[in-house]
């Protein structure tokens, strides 16, 4: 399949640029001495915390993506996350939260339930709607893409998502919902997409140098990169 | 379609913004005149509302809060390398009682400045408040190795203890500190007796608990802590009634019940 017809190169790699300048800058410089430790307790508070809101999945799901962005990822995060996503039907972002543990060689994972069978699953679906949801579909993705345009940036990830769930492996609500999580910087969570993205589409160059500019944005996890083969 | 589903996603960016907003956290302060009066301590449970009721009004901010927390907001945003801008703007969320956000801005400032004890204890202190006794305890372990110990550090040491269940590690500490606190901090006792209550002690509890009684007869914790001490040893009920009528008449039944037998009692931390 040529992804690139739905245009996931040029859109991905155009706002990827634009938003690397506006985030450029905007690191915090820590302090030399060891800050190890405190890392460490951080990313455990936000475990616990995410552990006491079991019972409210939004709330679980802002600590796990806030521990997503520590400097170093945790099995616990990444399992946290792909058992919340496939609890609440978004078996594309679970498989994908998978997917990103494996760049990071993190094995210590049991999502328990059957990883292959659903991604099998998901690659036997239609990757584009039938007939009859073709217009609701389409209405579905212009709203979104006017939200982006409009830079409402939750709504737009909200209505992506929602679509997801009945279309799992849609190329351009894949590629729509990584533009959001770019534009808005949250590149754990870009790149955690993309890897998803790229084992439903491993032969995809396009998708893979997104992938890879996604970990590049992460400057902290570079030591991981080389996990990911660059296409020409 | 919008307005209806905003809330539900704000929080995928907003992340523990959203998530402060939402953690109903009893977080037991500094005895701040405009909160509490008199002999009450950090938090008040009369009104007939949830106990947190005080610090749910504290996050109803007014307009010049409103603006000295933006201002912060913005010092920080404009020097993400300034530890002291971190620090002062998690020092405002933790007055407006936005604990995660506060925990998040002391774990920043901690990063870029972590010899500086003050930010480290407020940064623990936010996490026992959060209710994350292993990570608060770590903090403060730290602050301790690091020479920084101190009454205050020690005591809340303690509550991290007891909130692992540590009771009687907890009750030693409290114990150290009543002896060398002048004023018999009455925290520290309550948080003693509750110590001894989960230790298996609850004659040395009730002891505790009928002085601060005595001393504070309005104050819903300690008679709360008095009425499960007293069933506890299986006092009499018209030794316990009284204490039970008054509770009730202070909080209302359905909080009343809550505090005697339905959530384990808070321990009191303070700053």
């Amino acid at each position: 399949m040529d992804v690139r017809k739905y245009g996931i190169a040029m859109r991905g790699w155009g706002i990827c640029c634009c938003c690397c300048a506006i985030i450029a800058g905007q690191g915090v410089v820590v302090a030399e001495t060891d800050a190890v430790w405190l890392d460490q307790v951080w990313e455990a508070h936000l475990l616990v915390r995410a552990q006491q809101e079991a019972g409210n999945p939004l709330l679980q799901e802002a600590f796990y993506r806030e521990a997503l962005r520590q400097e170093s990822v945790s099995p616990a995060v990444m399992e946290g996350l792909a058992r919340l996503y496939r609890a609440q039907g978004e078996t594309t972002l679970a498989l994908a939260a998978l997917a990103y543990a494996r760049l990071y060689e993190l094995s210590d994972i049991h999502p328990e339930w059957d990883e292959a069978a659903q991604r099998q699953a998901l690659l036997d679906g239609p990757m584009q709607p039938p007939d009859d949801e073709r217009e609701a579909y389409q209405q579905g993705l212009d709203t979104a893409a006017t939200l982006i345009k409009e830079s409402r940036f939750l709504e737009a990830e909200q209505n992506l998502r929602a679509l997801l769930r009945s279309h799992p492996r849609d190329p351009q609500l894949l590629l729509d919902l990584g533009t959001v999580y770019a534009l808005t910087g949250d590149w754990p969570m870009f790149t955690m997409l993309y890897a998803g993205f790229a084992e439903l589409y491993p032969d995809n160059a396009d998708i893979a140098n997104n992938l890879r500019f996604g970990l590049e944005q992460m400057p902290h996890q570079q030591e991981s990169s080389h996990a990911i083969t660059p296409h020409p | 379609m919008r307005s209806r589903l905003i809330p539900k996603w704000a929080f995928c960016l907003i992340g523990l913004a959203w998530a402060s907003a939402q953690s109903a956290v009893l977080a037991p302060d500094r005895l701040d005149e405009d909160q509490i009066s008199g002999w009450y301590l950090g938090f008040d449970g009369r009104m007939p509302e949830p106990i947190v009721t005080p610090f749910m009004k504290a996050r109803q901010i007014d307009g010049a809060v409103r603006k000295l927390l933006d201002e912060r907001e913005d010092a920080a945003r404009a020097a993400p390398e300034d530890p002291v801008a971190q620090a002062r703007l998690a020092d405002m969320y933790l007055r407006v009682n936005r604990l995660d956000e506060a925990a998040q801005a002391y774990w920043r400032a901690a990063r870029l400045d972590p010899e500086n004890p003050d930010v480290l204890e407020s940064f623990g202190f936010v996490l026992l408040a959060l209710g994350d006794p292993e990570n608060g305890l770590v903090v403060y372990r730290r602050l301790q190795a690091a020479k920084k110990d101190g009454p205050r550090i020690r005591f809340n040491i303690a509550a991290a203890l007891a909130q692992l269940g540590r009771h009687d590690e907890a009750a030693v500490l409290w114990q150290a500190y009543l002896i060398e606190d002048d004023s018999a901090e009455p925290r520290a006792a309550y948080n003693l007796a509750l110590s001894h209550l989960h230790a298996g002690r609850p004659r040395d509890a009730i002891r505790l608990l009928e002085l601060l009684v005595h001393h504070q007869p309005d104050q819903p914790y300690f008679l709360a802590g008095l009425i499960r001490a007293l069933k506890s040893v299986a006092a009499p009920a018209e030794s316990i009634g009284p204490f039970g009528e008054r509770l009730k008449s202070l909080v209302g039944s359905d909080q009343a019940r809550r505090l005697t037998v339905e959530i384990p009692l808070p321990v009191f931390l303070i700053r």
